[in-house]
């Protein structure tokens, strides 16, 4: 079943000078339990269509087309309505798990904030269920976790406390941009493969914005690839990545380094 | 500082051959005061050796003491032991000095070109800057933006107009102006996406090579220096684990931490593989 189904959306941002088209008829479906990856070059688009799900687009910027989640529009909701969706329904994971942190707060703190805005429960409650989702996203020692700063941990350490804070609210849309890009490849393992247990286990439908293949052919289970903002290709993992129908693809995976073609 | 002493008095009968390395590091170690007065040794015993027209890849995870040593071999760090010499003469710690001129010809590409490029100067200035420190050579800096494939009219711009990319390739041309013997990058592709890097990493082993230049390419990702790279240094708690031509590294690792690295490589082959579980 679909849970966010993005149809024709058009995404221009008009600065002082200049208008710019980021988005042109972008369509494509998120399914709960399964992970939908968005590759693109720099600058494609990707980042910008999770951000438009979420109602992040930047000032200025024009939305049209359709984003439906749930039998709800996203498209056009007023800013309040948005607000109560976000964080709770429709959650984030960063690239850099460094900066998508408050350095003079603690963990604890961070990652209960947003549950106890929209769900109004004690102090205390939301601590116990901080622990208990920490533990689930396997951070080490959570009852010691909550009281740290964020210097105290690791990259992948951090990161897997950012999927505890996207998780905490039980939502059921996961955008994930580059979540592993930060990290190195031993870490970013690890993170694939919470990734892709949270996905199942919790039924979350996963956007996952990255540039890597590798990253890609690992954990999505359909594959979307962007050039200039207009969907290019779109399709099974497997089909997209063995037999690449745009040659748009074809390049990029020809570009990897040490891609045997 | 002894180890210093005794680099200079080593190099003092050691004249420089054309067998002889181009950049040598002798046992260097690396030590930082944690707060609290421990200390943390962030280079341990490392030796390694740059032949000319080299190019050396040096991976390891973060915090493997890989930045560390590229900044030991530009003398922005001072050795806690060891000796580093590059070309005959001892790499001496900068401290508050000028570069002595002869080890300009370590010139470095750093990480993040946001960071390392003048916002306030237009990058004709900051290519003459480094131009002037090598006279005798034949760039220019118009024929310097060519080499990193910049549109011309790119001199008179200032550095925020370009994307994360262009902006490497500023920083690679300000580095090749000096005229280089060794070309530093310390994870000089880290921060730009995945179809760049391979790109800027060949154009940065072409631009050296072509230049005579040896390059030292450090990057944690192994995928990339195995397209670049003649030898690989493998780097693990600021030991180097193992040293091997590239092919051998990938094809017969012998250390388990390289074994480790290259298993953790996700495969582009669409099988849903997450890399390190069967």
């Amino acid at each position: 079943m679909s849970m966010i189904s993005i149809r024709d959306l058009n995404l221009s941002v008009t600065t002082s000078k200049q208008t710019a088209h980021i988005l042109k008829d972008v369509s494509f479906e998120l399914e709960a339990g399964r992970i939908t990856g968005v590759a693109g070059a720099s600058g494609s688009g990707k980042t910008q269509t999770g951000l438009a799900i979420l109602g992040l687009s930047p000032a200025g910027a024009e939305l049209s087309g359709s984003i439906g989640f749930d039998g709800v529009e996203l498209v056009g909701m007023p800013a309040k309505e948005h607000n109560r969706l976000r964080g709770v329904q429709l959650s984030m994971v960063f690239q850099d798990p460094a900066s998508a942190f408050h350095p003079m707060l603690s963990v604890g703190d961070q990652i209960t904030d947003h549950l106890r805005h929209h769900q109004k429960v004690s102090k205390r409650e939301a601590l116990t269920k901080a622990i208990k989702i920490l533990g689930r996203t396997r951070v080490p020692h959570p009852e010691e976790a909550v009281k740290k700063y964020p210097h105290q941990f690791s990259g992948g350490q951090l990161q897997r406390i950012a999927f505890a804070s996207a998780i905490i609210c039980d939502p059921k849309v996961l955008i994930a941009d580059e979540p592993t890009t930060a990290l190195d490849v031993t870490v970013q393992a690890g993170i694939l493969r919470l990734l892709r247990e949270l996905c199942d286990d919790l039924d979350l439908a996963v956007l996952l914005v990255t540039h890597d293949f590798g990253v890609l052919s690992s954990v999505a289970d359909t594959i979307v690839v962007m050039k200039n903002g207009v969907v290019v290709e779109s399709g099974e993992r497997e089909a997209v990545i063995t037999a690449p129908q745009h040659e748009y693809t074809r390049s990029l995976i020809e570009s990897l380094p040490g891609a045997e073609v | 500082m002894t180890s210093i002493d005794q680099a200079s008095t080593a190099s003092a009968d050691q004249t420089p051959t054309a067998g002889a390395p181009l950049l040598s590091l002798d046992s260097v170690a690396c030590e930082y005061r944690l707060d609290g007065g421990g200390r943390f040794r962030a280079v341990d015993g490392v030796s390694l050796q740059l032949g000319r027209s080299e190019v050396l890849g040096l991976v390891g995870e973060s915090g493997c003491g890989k930045s560390t040593l590229a900044k030991l071999i530009c003398g922005l760090e001072r050795p806690a032991g060891g000796s580093i010499t590059f070309d005959g003469n001892p790499v001496r710690a900068l401290g508050l000095k000028k570069r002595a001129q002869e080890l300009l010809g370590i010139q470095m590409v750093f990480q993040n070109p946001y960071a390392s490029l003048n916002p306030r100067r237009r990058i004709r200035d900051q290519l003459e800057d480094a131009l002037a420190l090598n006279p005798d050579g034949s760039w220019t800096v118009d024929s310097l933006l060519d080499a990193v494939d910049l549109p011309s009219d790119s001199a008179h711009r200032y550095s925020h107009s370009f994307s994360g990319g262009q902006r490497q390739r500023i920083a690679i041309a300000r580095a090749l102006a000096a005229g280089p013997k060794v070309l530093v990058g310390d994870e000089p592709i880290a921060s730009l996406d995945a179809f760049l890097q391979a790109r800027i990493a060949r154009m940065m082993r072409d631009l050296a090579i072509d230049s005579g230049a040896s390059m030292i390419f450090i990057s944690h990702d192994l995928s990339v220096v195995r397209d670049i790279a003649d030898r690989v240094a493998v780097m693990e708690a600021g030991r180097i684990v193992e040293v091997a031509p590239t092919d051998q590294i990938w094809d017969d690792p012998q250390h388990p931490y390289t074994k480790k690295l290259l298993a953790a490589i996700p495969k582009v082959d669409g099988k849903g593989i997450i890399p390190g579980s069967s």
